[in-house]
């Protein structure tokens, strides 16, 4: 499990990185091109879907890297012991938010249903009112299914990786260092 | 009531808050086992986040990553200290002036005091200043990063109550400086009566020279203002136009900026952005709950049952969100704040949503800076190792000036608004 999140964690700094890079990117793109009075209209879309998948990547890693908001107004004063209790229970609680919206965006995307109408986007609207297949994004006109994907993606991803912290928190395995995150000294950014 | 019983339980857990927020919609779903909503549950959180405003996050947070490792941040305090010169307390307004100036380019009020704090405090401490208080000093300073534009939390508060991301960065500008000139009078008062060291002396030549030096710092704000103004870029655009005019002023001004270290900026900028827009998106989920729970209308019910006009509905807010803020931090407190008391505000007090932003944004900045969850503090101790506590006590004057604003800005709409057409 340790070695899949960090394989994982491995692959979403990459991708992350790179989603930075291809937002800042358009976004200047969008500046220069409407200045040269060539305004291309399908970068505001693709900016927004790169946050969007910015968002959820970062989101996974950000539960492996342990970087997210927690009120420990109460933990902090339990003993030691007490501690490790509650941080095993919230560990656990995420475990199970991860396993929930998994089995949330099967029941949204239902690719049960759609191998039923044999993958024929209309049979299944027609069947079920969820017309997720047949929808296209505005100006990029990329199917919306696709682009929907990073939520399932993100739900397992998450899954692995707060399995991985549980292992840690559980004291099965050293706490792995996520030293190059800390040095930066940001503890959050309101 | 069960989802509100489950958000508090699994957030003294120490539950990350956004999920949280996302385990109280999945209680709330629960309970009314309609299947409509589960299948709608992930794509609420899609779209919560599939959203133009927020482009801007993800920018400002790179811009402050490529100003600290230029030493941007550096040549701005030399700048400060050329201005103020040899005063009573000269680098206490040091301290807030250049934290002013690193607020017009900066939009986070952790990073900044996590930036400021390392450059500050040690030079405070160095000239008899008490460690605690040059802290907590520059954890007040850090105040108005969210507040003078550009600002993380402005954008999230215009991606919640829909109004143009370009007029929050303005209404935040006349506080921001009203803020400062507060926090110089507590600086001036508190200098006479502890008797502040006053900072080095340094010739008139020594001040031009060093300005001069720091000067191209300052076409870094200039630009983003300037992009906007002269129409080449929207709000959220000049956020990138910002982050190219820090690594050129980086790279061939102070040579400090390596492009080689460009993608574990990125990296780096991308995580915080996602702790950020995640919270967006939980937010997202929870607002859908309340309204499915007419959670809004019922608070709306009791707010007007006490408040009977405008100005004692935003008391009571800065009340309300007072209390918030001293457990929840800014952004997470905005989000499940906003969607209950925005809706209040527009259509039961007539109050203007930009006023009612800036109220609520500084208010929950403040909340940064109030035990016993002062995030602000916290970062600034673990910089320094100062002690969160002393700092607190140590700079009450500060919350006293900041709460007066608050009540200001409440009374009076057009400290917010008079910079807006």
């Amino acid at each position: 499990m340790l070695w899949l999140s960090a394989k994982l964690l491995a692959a979403e700094r990459l991708a992350v990185a790179g989603f930075m890079f291809l937002l800042t990117g358009l976004i200047l793109l969008n500046v220069v091109t409407r200045y040269a009075g060539v305004s291309l209209y399908w970068v505001d879309e693709s900016a927004i879907y790169s946050v969007v998948f910015l968002t959820f990547i970062g989101a996974s890693a950000m539960t492996r890297l342990r970087l997210d908001f927690a009120v420990t107004l109460l933990t902090d004063r339990f003993p030691a012991r007490g501690v490790r209790v509650a941080k095993v229970m919230a560990t656990t609680i995420v475990l199970l938010f991860g396993i929930t919206l998994l089995w949330l965006c099967v029941l949204w995307l239902d690719p049960v249903g759609m191998a039923r109408a044999g993958f024929d986007a209309r049979e299944l609207g027609a069947k079920t009112f969820n017309f997720i297949y047949t929808e296209r994004t505005q100006t990029l006109g990329w199917p919306v299914w696709a682009l929907y994907m990073i939520m399932p993606v993100f739900a397992l991803s998450m899954t692995i990786h707060s399995a991985a912290n549980l292992v840690e928190d559980l004291e099965l395995a050293p706490r792995a260092s996520q030293a190059a995150f800390l040095d930066a000294g940001l503890q959050g950014v309101n | 009531m069960l989802t509100g019983l489950v958000f508090t339980l699994v957030m003294l857990i120490g539950v990350p808050i956004g999920l949280c927020l996302c385990i109280g919609g999945i209680a709330y779903i629960v309970s009314l086992n309609n299947p409509v909503l589960y299948q709608t549950y992930p794509l609420q959180m899609f779209g919560g986040v599939d959203s133009y405003g927020l482009i801007a996050i993800p920018l400002f947070i790179l811009i402050g990553e490529i100003m600290n490792g230029g030493g941007i941040t550096r040549r701005i305090v030399d700048m400060a200290l050329a201005f103020v010169g040899s005063v009573r307390g000269g680098l206490a307004y040091v301290n807030i002036l250049a934290n002013m100036i690193v607020s017009s380019i900066l939009g986070s009020a952790t990073a900044q005091v996590a930036i400021m704090s390392q450059i500050m405090v040690p030079e405070m401490e160095k000239q008899g200043y008490d460690k605690d208080f040059a802290a907590g000093l520059t954890a007040y300073g850090g105040m108005l990063g969210p507040i003078i534009p550009p600002s993380v939390m402005f954008v999230v508060y215009s991606a919640l109550a829909q109004t143009a991301v370009s007029d929050m960065l303005i209404a935040g500008i006349l506080p921001g400086i009203l803020l400062t000139l507060l926090f110089f009078a507590v600086i001036g008062l508190l200098g006479f009566f502890y008797n502040y060291p006053r900072a080095d002396r340094r010739t008139t030549q020594e001040r031009l020279m060093t300005i001069l030096k720091a000067l191209p710092t300052m076409l870094i704000p200039i630009i983003i203002v300037g992009s906007i103004l002269s129409g080449l870029a929207n709000a959220t655009e000049s956020a990138a136009v910002g982050a190219v005019a820090a690594a050129l002023v980086g790279k061939y001004w102070t040579k400090e900026f390596h492009f080689s270290r460009l993608p574990e900026m990125m990296l780096r900028a991308g995580i915080y952005s996602a702790v950020v827009l995640f919270l967006v998106a939980a937010a997202a989920v929870f607002s859908w709950v309340l309204i499915y729970g007419k959670v809004p209308h019922a608070t709306a019910a009791w707010v007007q049952t006490v408040a009977k006009d405008p100005i004692t509905f935003m008391l009571l807010t800065n009340v309300i969100l007072l209390l918030i803020g001293t457990v929840i931090d800014g952004i997470p407190g905005l989000i499940m704040v906003v969607p209950i008391l925005l809706p209040l505000a527009t259509e039961v007090y007539n109050i203007d949503p930009r006023h009612f932003g800036v109220v609520v944004v500084i208010n929950l900045v403040l909340g940064l800076l109030t035990p016993p969850v002062g995030l602000c503090f916290f970062v600034a101790a673990a910089v320094t190792g100062a002690k969160p506590g002393r700092m607190f006590m140590l700079t009450l004057p500060f919350f006293g000036v900041a709460c007066v604003l608050l009540v200001l800005l409440s009374i009076y709409p057009f400290l917010s608004l008079a910079l807006l057409k």
